[in-house]
């Protein structure tokens, strides 16, 4: 059931004959329950009688000439309210749901995509020098934890094989 | 009569609370004094009391040059590797491509070192700290990052007494081949061979005076040097920045847990009890052993495991890990031996295999053929 304000902007379109016809149910019920809505509709209504029942007169000639060149004085209104008025048009309330749901989504995404680790295939894809794969970088970083613990390894030469194994691939090993 | 006995009771329970009171504040001054007391007077107080006791005695019945191999070792193994030095360090590997690598090594006793590298570009500025109980490796390339975990002191001093045991009992050979001036102190050359395992073996100069390690390098089997690392300059009174040895005072990076800080298992089933799947033991040379396991986190989420061996000289590393089943039927991801620069990889139907160390072809072969 509509209330005062929500019948007060529909009474123009109504006298319009221009309302759905739930709508026109509505306003109409209204109307016979509320005065003050009544006596609104009633005021709207003979001003447009008295408008429509006014004399007509011709615009003289040049009216569409003058009106032209009034309409060129005229400046636009400036651009940056215009876009500010765009923007407040994309956050009014009955898209307010739609902004949250958009919000929402974003931000599941970006959870997902920091918080998804490919199990697998990490172990197969290469590494950043592109010629090892991650497993084999990881050894060869945790050879140089376990030459740390032995008297006669040396824990610089672990490091240096680590960080060179991967500029090697190809080369003959001399050490066979 | 009654109140004069409870107040002497009385009396007495108070001087003892006071007497106990001021026998632990004492006690609580002395334990704090001597924890302010720098590091290195403190491992200089260790250093000369395990000094007295070096006590080796070489075996008579070997040659001279044996004998006083070993006496340098266990010189070596007792004293050297405990000396507090600070030293600038070149590293070269010389087996393919030649590599070098200069740092600064802080050396403050045994697990307590920090390496900071000043070349090459790609290795300036990372540094690698062992505290005594763990080793935090701060690497700058590709992303800054610190591997940490591990307790490297007492795998190190374990591996130090066995390794001092097979000196003693002529499973490791040891024999002084030479002297040279190395960082402007006097060392003595010893070769360390394996009697058992590989044809491989270790040249080490040892500062004649404290013991400590001046100069290594790494031979094959075929008598060529594949890797040396050598102090430039070595100082035997150096002064520690107290920060140096703390993990906290390296950068603020992301941590990746390195290995497990737990001592390394004793077998290849303790490993698979833990790892949960089926761990492969290769076939190894006679004279080979294993010395350690490890259970670590693999890359993606199944565990990997690590097994050490060594023939007492020479080690190398195991590293396996299982491929997930819907991986196992691409015929693409079964990769074959790939060998370079002391490093063998290779992929079979169900596992992924990472072998590290320097060995003969022909050894690395049959570690492959025994894990397909």
């Amino acid at each position: 059931m509509l209330n005062c304000k929500k019948i007060t902007p529909l009474l123009s379109v109504f006298i319009d004959d221009r309302l759905s016809a739930r709508d026109t149910f509505e306003v109409d019920r209204h109307l016979n329950e509320c005065r003050e809505c009544a006596k609104t509709y009633d005021l709207m209504k003979r001003t447009v009688e008295i408008v429509s029942s006014a004399p007509r007169f011709d615009a003289p000639d040049d009216f569409a000439v003058r009106l032209q060149a009034r309409l060129e004085t005229i400046q636009p209104a400036p651009a940056r309210n215009v876009w500010l008025q765009e923007l407040g048009d994309l956050f009014r309330p009955r898209l307010l749901p739609a902004w949250g749901a958009a919000v929402g989504a974003c931000a599941l995404t970006l959870v997902m995509i920091y918080t998804f680790q490919p199990p697998v295939k990490t172990a197969f894809v290469k590494s950043p020098s592109g010629t090892d794969t991650v497993v084999v970088q990881q050894a060869r970083v945790q050879n140089v934890a376990l030459a740390a613990s032995s008297p006669l390894e040396d824990v610089s030469v672990a490091n240096l094989a680590a960080h060179s194994a991967a500029d090697t691939e190809g080369e003959p090993d001399k050490s066979d | 009569m009654y109140k004069t006995s409870y107040y002497n009771e009385y009396r007495r329970l108070i001087q003892a609370l006071i007497t106990s009171c001021l026998g632990l504040s004492f006690a609580a001054c002395c334990i704090v004094t001597f924890a302010q007391r720098p590091d290195n007077i403190r491992t200089h107080h260790r250093e000369s009391r395990r000094a007295d006791e070096n006590n080796f005695r070489p075996d008579p019945s070997l040659s001279p040059d044996q004998q006083r191999g070993q006496q340098l070792m266990g010189l070596y193994l007792q004293s050297g590797i405990r000396k507090p030095y600070q030293g600038d360090q070149t590293t070269r590997i010389l087996s393919g491509k030649l590599r070098e690598s200069r740092q600064i090594v802080k050396h403050a006793g045994p697990g307590r070192e920090r390496i900071e590298y000043i070349s090459p570009e790609s290795l300036k500025g990372e540094i690698i700290l062992m505290n005594g109980w763990e080793i935090m490796h701060y690497r700058t390339h590709p992303q800054p990052k610190i591997y940490d975990g591990f307790a490297p002191m007492g795998d190190l001093m374990r591996q130090t007494h066995t390794l001092l045991r097979d000196v003693r009992n002529g499973k490791v050979d040891v024999r002084a081949v030479g002297t040279q001036i190395i960082a402007g102190q006097n060392a003595a050359i010893v070769e360390i061979r394996p009697v058992k395992g590989g044809a491989a073996f270790k040249r080490v100069w040892l500062d004649q005076n404290t013991g400590v390690r001046l100069k290594m390098e790494d031979v094959n089997s075929q008598g060529n040097v594949i890797s040396t690392s050598y102090f430039n300059s070595i100082n035997y009174s150096p002064n520690f920045d107290p920060k140096d040895f703390k993990p906290e005072a390296l950068p603020s990076v992301p941590h990746e847990p390195l290995l497990p800080r737990s001592k390394p298992l004793g077998s290849v089933q303790d490993a698979q009890t833990q790892a949960g799947f089926n761990v492969r033991e290769p076939a190894v040379k006679p004279g080979f052993h294993l010395s350690g396991a490890w259970v670590v986190n693999g890359s993606g989420t199944s565990h990997a495991v690590i097994l050490r061996y060594t023939d007492g000289v020479n080690t190398f590393a195991l590293f396996q890990q299982p491929i997930p089943l819907r991986f196992r039927k691409d015929e693409d991801h079964i990769k074959k031996l790939n060998t370079r620069a002391g490093i063998a990889h290779w992929q079979t139907e169900d596992q992924i295999f990472t072998l590290i160390g320097n060995l003969r072809r022909e050894t690395v072969e049959g570690i492959y053929q025994s894990l397909r």
